[in-house]
Parts: structure tokens; sequence; C-alpha cells
């Protein structure tokens, strides 16, 4: 007799003919067979006693609690700054981003990703600098090689277009609000004075040696002898992605590619920064288009 | 039938007997240097040879279809081209951006007298030009002047839509030797009040145009044209 | 910026000359041009001895007094909405009421224009010159 080899349950659920313990103890196995991580697939989990409403601790809960734009994105280069005077001779302090053959490139769809977002490139990119692998994603988008993807998220599937679809300038109205998401400037190691807009020490009054220093970094023994989480201390300083909101649409001009945005981005000139509808002051409050 | 199985069984027993006598023998004559060439290059843990061997491997590579790209924006430098859009309508003749070009030798240099006229009802303001920004439309002159015997400094932006014109009162003497004179702020530098200059330019423009002094208001109005003739006194 | 301890001109002809700032009120940022200050008078124009009746009754405040007062003129430049820019070569204020009213009569030096804006028009009727 050959050796009993552990049956997969499974494999074995096929042969076991299907009692009521049995689907107890085996009918869930369908759906991790079919697609163990397809979101769509997956029961919404909602509370046992039979209401509709989500648990909170849910992913489909925190998916709808997420204040996310309605519509997609769009990546320009920060070309930088101008002045702007309006009908009564008010001058406002502009920055000017311009879109490079912006296009959607793929989407991702709440069942099968488990939220709604596009994928959109920016510029363009030699062929001979792209990997094999991007250019089967570029060939399979239907688009030229990019320079930049980004993933936008956006609300739900309303918000979603065709792989393919050109986004220009016009995208965005004259008036509305956008969040502009870039990469600031490096500082480089940096103190806390710089860093975290700490005092310092007098220059005087006896004073030696020690001007720009941070200070104490906590109480020594009744605050635990240890310095505490999270403390603010010297270090890196910029060169993190930094989100500046509710920028104003001054001016947008499609035959150039550009959008007007009130005010300073984070981010050198020449840097691709993220223009996307404001979250705290969505279009439809704010512009009339 | 126990011939025939014992004749079965010696043949047996000898392969039996070559099977584990062989590799003594050969242990004692091993030839490291041809078992070394004869190594399998890779050896799985079972002793296996394992053979890594991707069916694509001899096909030629797939053609990815590259698809052509987008033509770019039309123009690669946006911040010149939006000046350029916007002096259109705030420059309309050129002549600010002429009176300030780098390019113009007979453009306004640091120490001369300006007198800029103003859209929204106030006192034309002069003074002497003691720096000059030139960053696009956001170009800017400083100039400093006295008001009722106060020194004032006022920052105009040149293409602000608020300023009627700009007249030229004086010409430096010397070319300055500084690009910002912010030494006359010092007293004992203090260039002091310009109002002479200005007030006797006003009369010579009044005549030169045959203007009476009873005109001096109109002459101002006009000066809207006359900003070209003051920059060639 | 005028906070504690600045020394401005006084412009008027309220008999003070030179004042200190001891108070900018209803802010903790320093005070611009058309913000109301609290001052110690410093120094007098003349003092009243040496002034004749009339003069002397002219003269409404001493050394040492305590006034309210607006700030006409800065050193520091202040913008205006055209992106122009002002600043004077002086420090300089009016002494004023506690009801906003101006102390003096006459003001002897141009003030700012952005005096209108913040209810002292009255105090720019009365200056010779605003810039």
């Amino acid at each position: 007799m050959p050796p009993r080899i552990p049956f997969p349950a499974i494999a074995r659920a096929r042969f076991v003919p299907r009692t009521s313990v049995a689907s107890f103890l085996f009918g869930r196995a369908q759906f991790s067979t079919s697609a163990p991580k397809a979101f769509g697939l997956k029961p919404k989990r909602t509370s046992s006693s039979g209401s509709p409403v989500l648990l909170e601790a849910s992913r489909a809960h925190a998916l709808s609690r997420k204040q996310t734009p309605t519509r997609t994105g769009v990546l320009a280069y920060k070309t930088g700054m101008t002045a702007i005077y309006d009908e009564n001779g008010v001058r406002t302090a502009a920055t000017v981003l311009q879109l490079d053959r912006v296009q959607v490139l793929a989407t991702k769809h709440s069942k099968t990703h488990g939220y709604f977002a596009l994928q959109v490139g920016f510029g363009w990119r030699q062929p001979k600098n792209i990997t094999r692998p991007m250019l089967g994603h570029y060939e399979a988008c239907g688009v030229a090689p990019k320079k930049e993807l980004r993933e936008f998220r956006v609300k739900d599937e309303s918000g979603l277009l065709p792989p393919g679809t050109v986004l220009n300038a016009d995208h965005f109205t004259v008036g509305q609000f956008v969040d502009v998401k870039a990469n600031s400037k490096g500082k480089g190691f940096a103190g806390g004075m710089k860093r975290w807009g700490f005092s310092g020490q007098p220059a005087s009054h006896g004073n030696s040696l020690t001007h720009r220093a941070m200070g104490s970094a906590g109480q020594s023994q009744g605050g635990g002898s240890r310095v505490l989480p999270g403390k603010r201390m010297a270090g890196r300083m910029g060169g993190q992605q930094h989100t500046v909101q509710n920028l104003k649409v001054l001016q947008v001009q499609p035959e150039l590619g550009l959008v007007i945005v009130k005010g300073a981005v984070s981010g050198p000139k020449g840097c691709i920064v993220a223009v996307q509808d404001a979250v705290k002051r969505p279009l439809a409050k704010t512009a009339t288009a | 039938m126990s011939t025939t199985a014992g004749a079965s069984l010696r043949p047996l027993a000898q392969s039996l007997k070559a099977l584990t006598l062989r590799p003594i023998q050969r242990r004692a004559v091993t030839d490291y240097a041809s078992l070394r060439d004869n190594l399998p290059r890779k050896v799985g843990m079972f002793g296996q040879k394992k053979v890594f061997h991707s069916p694509q491997a001899d096909e030629p590579r797939r053609h990815i279809k590259i698809h052509a790209p987008l033509p770019a924006p039309a123009s690669k430098t946006p911040i010149e081209s939006l000046t350029s859009l916007q002096l259109a309508t705030l420059d309309p003749t050129g002549a600010k951006q002429k009176m300030f070009s780098r390019h113009n030798p007979d453009s306004v240099k640091v120490g001369d007298i300006l007198q800029v006229r103003r859209k929204n009802g106030e006192q034309p303001f002069a003074g002497v030009v003691i720096n000059i920004r030139r960053r696009g439309v956001d170009s800017a002159f400083l100039l400093r002047g006295q008001v009722t015997r106060i020194g004032v400094e006022v920052w105009f932006k040149l293409y602000s839509p608020l300023i009627e014109g700009i007249d030229l009162v004086q010409r430096t003497e010397k070319r300055k030797r500084r690009a910002k004179l912010f030494y006359l702020r010092k007293p004992e530098h203090d260039f002091g009040s310009v109002a002479n200059i200005v007030g006797q330019y006003m009369r010579q423009r009044a005549i030169l145009r045959g203007e009476g002094p009873k005109n001096g208001q109109q002459g101002q109005r006009g000066g809207k044209t006359g900003k070209k003739g003051g920059k060639k006194n | 910026m005028i906070q504690l301890k600045s020394m401005l001109n006084c412009i008027d002809n309220s008999g003070a000359a030179v004042v200190e700032c001891v108070q900018v009120l209803k802010m903790k940022r320093a005070a611009k041009v058309g913000d109301r200050i609290v001052v110690v008078v410093q120094k007098q124009r003349n003092l009243a001895a040496d002034l004749a009746g009339a003069a002397a009754a002219a003269q409404k405040v001493r050394r040492g007094d305590i006034s309210h007062a607006v700030v006409v003129r800065t050193k520091k430049k202040y913008g205006r909405p055209d992106g122009s820019f002002v600043r004077f070569d002086d420090n300089a204020c009016v002494l004023i009421n506690k009801a906003g009213d101006p102390m003096g009569t006459r003001l002897n030096g141009a003030v700012a224009q952005e005096l209108r804006g913040k209810q002292w028009s009255k105090i720019l009727s009365l200056a010779p010159a605003f810039v």
C-alpha cells in the first residue's frame, strides 16, 4: 500500500460529500481558490447583527472616509515665478507650471486594487533609456515612453479615464483651487535652529562656544532618563515631499500648456510637481465651470 | 526451479558486488583533475544536474512596439513666452521696456532723476534712481526723493498698470561706479530735494510744446505721449 | 516696525517733539503705519516758560505725559497692492486723544497714504502732503 499522502483541504473538499459540516468547514475555500486577493469578491465587512453599515475598521469604510478628489491630477514642470496684474492693478506673485504631454496610462479599480486611481505619465523619455519590462507596459497602455509616472487617487469610478487620454492645461479652470505636491529643496544636514526654529543661545552674557545648539533633549531622572521618540533634533532637512494646499488657479493657457497658480510651490525650478484639485476646496464649490 | 533460481541469483549477486565494489575501486584511482572538469555546473540538493533553461531562450526576443511621442509643448521657455504675452498688454508700445533695456545705450541709469505719474490721482513722485531690478514683467526701480523735507524711497514696478507715465527729468552727469546708490541714504551724500530740477524741467517742456504755463495741467495729462520726448531730452 | 522703546518724531503741534512707544495696542506684532500706540513724551518742542501765553496754551502735552498716537511714517518699507514699496527716513507719529481725534491742529510733514483706509482721514486732511 502506498504511503498515505495528506490531501490538501481544497482538493479533498471536491470528493467529500457536501454535508452541512463539510460545507461549514470547506465552503469558504471556494473564495480563496477563485481569486484570493480580489477586493470586490470579498464580502464587505459589516456587523454580525446584520446592519448594512460598514465596520469602521474595514478597508471599505476607510476608503469612504478618505478625502479624495473626484478628478485625476496632472504632472507639470515648475518653470518659475512671475507676477500677474489684475484689472485693478493689484499684483499677485504666481508660479508658472507647464504640462508636457500628460497622458493617462492605466487605471486602478476598487474591485481589483481596493481603491480607484489613475496612473498618469508626463513628458517623454528616449526608449533606449527604458527597460524592456517598462517598454512592455507602455506598449500595453498604447502611449509613448514617459519621463515620469505617478498615481493619482480619485474618489470613485466616474473619475477614471481611458488609457491614452491626454490631459492639457484646460483640465483646470480659472478660479478653482488646487493642491500642489513637490519635493522641497534639500538643505542638507541642518541644525535645530534652521530645521525646527529653535531659539539657540544668547550671543553674549558670558556665553561661550554655544550659540546655535539645540539645548536640552529632555529631563534626566523623572523624565524617564531617555530621549522621547520624535524629539526634534538636527538632521537632514528638505528634499521631502511637501504639499501646498489651496492654491488658486489664476490663468490657464492650453496652447502653451501653462497653469499659473497663486503663490509659491515647493522645489527648485525645473522640478516635476503633481497638481490635483484641492481636497479641502472641492471643485463644485469654487468653480462654476 | 532451484538451478534456475540459483542462475538467476548469481548475476544479481555479481551485479550487487559490482555495484558495491566499483565505487571503492574508482575512489582509489580517482583522477581529481578530470573529475573537476566533468563536474556539472549546477548541482542540486540531491546531486541531480539542475537545468536552468528558459523555453524562450532560443527564440528571438519579442519586438516591443514603441509608440511615437506626442508633439512637445509649444514653448520651451514658458516664462519668457508668458512675459512677452503680458507685456503686450501692460506695455503695448514697448516704451517702458526700451527705457530700461540693457541693450539701449540711452536707457535709464542709476543716478538719473525720474518722475513717475500715477493713475489713481496721487501726486507725481520724483527722485533719484538708486536701484534698478530687471526681472521681466516684475522689473522695478527704486526712487529716492524728498517730500516736505523728509526723505522717501519708493519702489515702483515698471509695468504696473497704475503708473501713467515715467519722465526722465535729468541724466546723471557722470556714470556712477556703483549699481546701487545706497550711499545716498547717508546724510553727507544725500541728494536732497529734486523739486527745483523737476519744476525747471516741467517749465521747459511746457515751453517746448508751445503751451503756456497756465496749461501745465494739460501738459501733464498729455505726458503719456510725451514720455518718449522726455526721454530724448 | 514700532515696538516697545521705539523713539518716534511727533509731527503735530501738540507740543511733543520726540516720543517713546510704550505699548502697541490691539496686536502682538510691531506697529505699522496707521496702527495705534501708546507713547510717553520724551522731548517737548519748546519749553512752556519761554513762550507767550497763547503759545503756551497750545502746548497740550509736557514731557512725561502719556498719550495715544497713530504711526504715520515708518523706516520699514511697506508694500502696496500694485507691488510698489514705500519707506521714509524716519519713524513719526501724531498724538491723538482717546476718541481718536488728533490733539494738534497742524502737521508739519508728509504722512503715508495708508491712513486713509484706516479711518484716520482726519489726520490725512491735516497733513501738508502724503506719499
